[in-house]
């Protein structure tokens, strides 16, 4: 198609100007199969480690903890995927299709929860709910028992690891479900209704398979972020793959061995993606071209009162009553906690998290607009594998960067020191491209997502007409897509944002000496049961991670309003 | 023989914002009525009242005598048995078109169903496509997916909004008489809703004319077109002038093309009225001693569509053979033939 388009223009147009269109072509591709490799490689060094020699503690591993490895992994993906499930759709569909007193508060509050992490709702929790702390002691206090006389569930257990994980990972289900129900024409709804099906059976018989797709999307980045997650579960002490990655590395000394377990990881991750993409097939969900007002079904007496309750239960749980308790704890401490050092951190953290979010949503629109203008299987698989950065946890993409960099940076020291005398010594592994390169890596496939679906949203009819009043694809991109696209870009921005000031193991591996995030900080504070003071750096982490919900937020109502 | 669906009073609020006001209208059994009307009158409104979507804030809705909605009392959707066709068809795209068939027909077992479906499929021309997803159709066949969709489970009455508005004008008048075929064999009650006269006259033994949100008029299409009630529903429907005239104390009508012998209501004499011209009532006549200057004309094949100026400025259309051939400032002799006047308030 694309060559006979262009020979046809050849011979109409005369060849000097598309000759030079039809160059632009080729460095476009060339530059995107290229750019993709790049950011592949640290998942092809990992992917390579299998065919490294096995040493001898894969027997050892085989022997004692791998099982429980598998089995704790599945058990988390299991739990926090029915987890963000249930909070995410029952959200998505009370704030979206249904109208009470509080909707509109509660349909930007359920965002909030984004902006903690996992590992700091659990030390809070954990502060909160262990033997000695708040609510046990009043227990105590009250009935007069004593240790071992009652029972309490244990926060610090897979159970405790599955609630901290789904009660802050659930907004991703909630954020796309919720846009999937907005744009579902409710035509469909009503068609279901005169059909003679009521308002349950409407729900579960079309609105939510008709969501399926949004849905898949939703678990499936929530999943990958549970197998990636390591400050919770090793804070709680749950072994998974994730802790025994790094127990190997830095307890064993075994980077190889390390990254041939994240490579059994991956198979988890392609197994989940191929599943996904099997049940979409066939299926084709186009969005009604008629877009109504919605429609949303009013709420009254005990089903308005059971709705808010429901949706201030979930925000309690997942954001006041942690971040209240962290303000308290703050409150006692900041004054030995925020000084120039502290002030420092907090720039550094929005300077790394502003660049990283940036440089993601350029690459990530390089990449989908150039899987849009050739969409031969080549470019297809080249994009996908640069989107699978997000299934592979951080410890194990610090690997695969501080492979490739540090043989680089050997091979430059060397040429250097031969030809003018002058080491250079860890040029790259050690500086804050090293680690850009990594979040990019990591978080490249969140702004993928979203730039690929708000693109899909445009129909090719308006590619051509552009292309046919002479602009060229840049310009397509530039005055086309990217002003239809602007609440998808946001999102993407902010959804990088976000993930790269809660990363952990990654900044931890990769950061310049002396260079600390808030993160970092905060994970040191606690990890030496200093929970008080490590509040400090975490609520700044979860206040900055507010602006970017506030924004997201102020895109998505603003959507929504020029709808109706 | 009482009526099938009846309408009394119905008014529909948005807040403070009136979507339909005082709509009464019934509709027999067998019978396939439309709501005709400008975007954004309430036609659609009325529809989805009826289907059980929007609360009536007055009057009464019935269907077979027994009342479905009325103020704070609306019979859920799922219980009133009335089909409905969607302007964007809402076919389920996650079933295929068998299962969308059947998606009314959970009430049967499982043979039943079947049967029902294959049925349905073959009624309406679709048999071979039940394992096709909807985005595998095109948009003529999604249009007789949904139908069949809305008739399988027997429905007391269909509700079509705009039914053939995402479809090519071509297919639009040639599905629009099939449809109506298809309803009368199936002696199916029928209400329509369309912006679009041609898609009225083809379908409906009734319309009623909505503007504003409430009715200007009800009849058969030969009623609306020949005797309107007003200069809206002139205007609306067909094509035609309505000028400005003097009626005389004597009954007779003074305008452009002289005095004209008729009887006039007599709340007219004496007044201005507005009087409705068809192109149809002004005849090419060649040996007329009243020629009109050609202000502007339209090839439609077999005829010109010529614009007249009246001396007093006003213009009339006039429907004359294509041999006439007067060019644009030309003069064209014509004679005025009416068969019933139509006049009404001055506007």
């Amino acid at each position: 198609m694309e060559v006979e388009a262009t020979s046809i223009a050849v011979a109409v147009a005369g060849p000097t100007r598309w000759q030079r269109i039809a160059g632009t072509d080729t460095v476009w591709r060339l530059c995107l199969l290229l750019g993709a490799a790049l950011i592949a490689l640290p998942v092809v060094v990992v992917v390579a480690s299998l065919w490294q020699p096995y040493s001898p503690v894969w027997q050892h591993l085989l022997d004692t903890v791998l099982a429980d490895y598998v089995v704790n992994s599945l058990l988390l993906m299991a739990g926090v995927g029915l987890g963000t499930l249930v909070l995410g759709v029952s959200s998505a569909w009370l704030t979206a299709m249904c109208e009470f007193p509080g909707r509109r508060f509660f349909t930007w509050a359920l965002l909030l929860p984004m902006a903690m992490p996992a590992y700091i709702i659990a030390y809070t929790y954990t502060g909160l709910l262990d033997f000695a702390g708040p609510l046990q002691t009043a227990l105590r206090d009250t009935f007069g028992w004593r240790y071992g006389e009652y029972w309490f569930p244990e926060i610090r257990s897979l159970g405790g690891a599955i609630c901290m994980l789904s009660l802050v990972l659930y907004p991703y289900v909630y954020l796309l479900v919720r846009v999937a129900f907005t744009e579902q024409s409710t035509a469909l709804l009503e068609a279901s209704r005169s059909l003679g099906r009521g308002p349950w059976r409407t729900f579960f018989g079309v609105a939510l398979p008709v969501a399926r797709p949004a849905i898949a999307a939703g678990v499936s980045l929530v999943l990958m972020e549970a197998l990636a997650d390591y400050g919770t579960v090793d804070y709680f002490g749950v072994s998974t793959f994730t802790t025994g990655i790094f127990r190997t590395w830095y307890g064993l000394g075994e980077l190889t061995t390390a990254a041939q377990l994240a490579s059994l990881l991956l198979l988890f991750v392609f197994v989940l993606f191929a599943l996904e993409r099997l049940s979409r097939q066939r299926l084709r969900f186009h969005h009604g071209t008629v877009s109504k007002a919605i429609q949303r079904i009013p709420l009254r007496g005990w089903r308005a009162a059971g709705t808010c309750a429901w949706l201030a239960l979930i925000l309690l749980a997942a954001f006041v009553i942690p971040t209240t308790q962290l303000a308290l704890w703050a409150g006692t401490h900041w004054r030995s906690s925020v000084d120039a050092g502290f002030m420092t951190l907090v720039s550094n953290t929005f300077m790394l998290a502003a660049i990283a979010s940036l440089c993601c949503l350029a690459v990530a629109l390089f990449l989908a607009y150039g899987k849009r203008l050739f969409p031969d299987w080549l470019t297809v698989v080249a994009v996908r594998t640069a989107g699978m950065g997000y299934a592979v946890p951080g410890t194990v993409i610090a690997v695969g960067v501080l492979i490739p960099f540090a043989w680089l940076d050997n091979h430059i020291d060397l040429l250097m020191q031969e030809n003018f005398g002058m080491p250079t010594g860890l040029l790259l592994s050690g500086s804050l491209v090293a680690l850009l390169f990594a979040y990019v890596v990591r978080f490249l496939s969140v702004s993928l997502q979203t730039v690929e679906s708000g693109l899909s949203r445009i129909g090719s009819s308006l590619d051509e007409s552009a292309r046919s009043l002479g602009a060229s694809a840049g310009g397509v991109l530039r005055r086309v897509h990217l002003p239809i696209l602007r609440g998808s870009l946001l999102t993407a921005l902010l959804l990088v944002f976000v993930d790269v000031l809660k990363e952990l193991p990654a900044t931890l591996i990769l950061r310049p000496f002396n260079f600390n995030t808030l993160a970092v900080r905060a994970f040191e504070l606690a990890s030496d049961e200093r929970l008080a003071a490590a509040a400090t750096p975490a609520l700044a982490i979860v206040l900055i991670g507010l602006l970017p919900v506030i924004l997201l937020n102020r895109g998505m109502t603003a959507g929504e309003d020029g709808h109706g | 023989m009482a009526e099938h669906l009846k309408l009394r009073d119905v008014s529909v609020h948005y807040g403070a914002f009136t979507a339909a006001h005082n709509v009464s209208l019934s509709l027999q059994a067998g019978e396939i009525g439309c709501l005709l009307g400008p975007s954004g009158c309430g036609k659609t409104t009325l529809l989805r009242a009826i289907g059980g979507f929007e609360p009536l804030s007055a009057g009464e809705i019935s269907l077979q005598g027994s009342t479905i909605s009325g103020v704070g009392n609306t019979l859920p959707p799922e219980q009133r048995q009335v089909g409905m066709v969607f302007q964007d068809f809402a076919l389920f795209p996650h079933l295929d078109v068998g299962r969308n068939v059947a998606f009314g027909l959970s009430y049967m077992n499982r043979s039943q169903r079947a049967a029902r479906v294959s049925d349905m499929l073959e009624l309406v021309g679709l048999g071979q496509s039940g394992r096709a997803y909807p985005h595998e159709l095109s948009g003529g066949q999604q249009q007789r997916v949904a139908l069949a969709r809305a008739l399988a489970p027997k429905p007391r009455i269909v509700l079509l909004d705009e039914p053939f508005s995402g479809l090519d004008s071509e297919l639009r008048e040639q599905l629009a008489g099939e449809v109506r075929q298809l309803l009368q064999r199936n002696q199916m009650t029928a209400l329509l809703v369309t912006h679009d006269q041609h898609e009225a006259f083809a379908m409906a033994d009734q319309i009623t004319l909505i503007n504003g949100g409430t009715v200007v008029q009800s009849g058969t299409p030969d009623d609306l077109y020949h005797r309107p009630i007003d200069a809206f529903t002139a205007g609306f429907i067909g094509e035609g002038a309505v000028i400005a005239v003097q009626v005389n104390g004597d009954g007779t009508l003074d305008f452009g093309l002289g005095l004209l012998q008729a009887p006039v209501a007599a709340q007219y004499a004496g007044r201005s009225a507005g009087l409705l011209l068809r192109p149809t009532d002004i005849a090419y006549a060649a040996h007329s001693s009243v020629s009109l200057p050609v202000a502007a004309r339209a090839f439609r094949g077999a005829q010109y569509l010529y614009q007249l100026q009246l001396p007093d400025g006003q213009l009339i259309l006039c429907l004359a053979p294509v041999s006439t051939n007067v060019s644009v400032g030309g003069l064209l002799p014509v004679s005025c033939h009416l068969d019933a006047l139509s006049l009404f308030e001055p506007s």
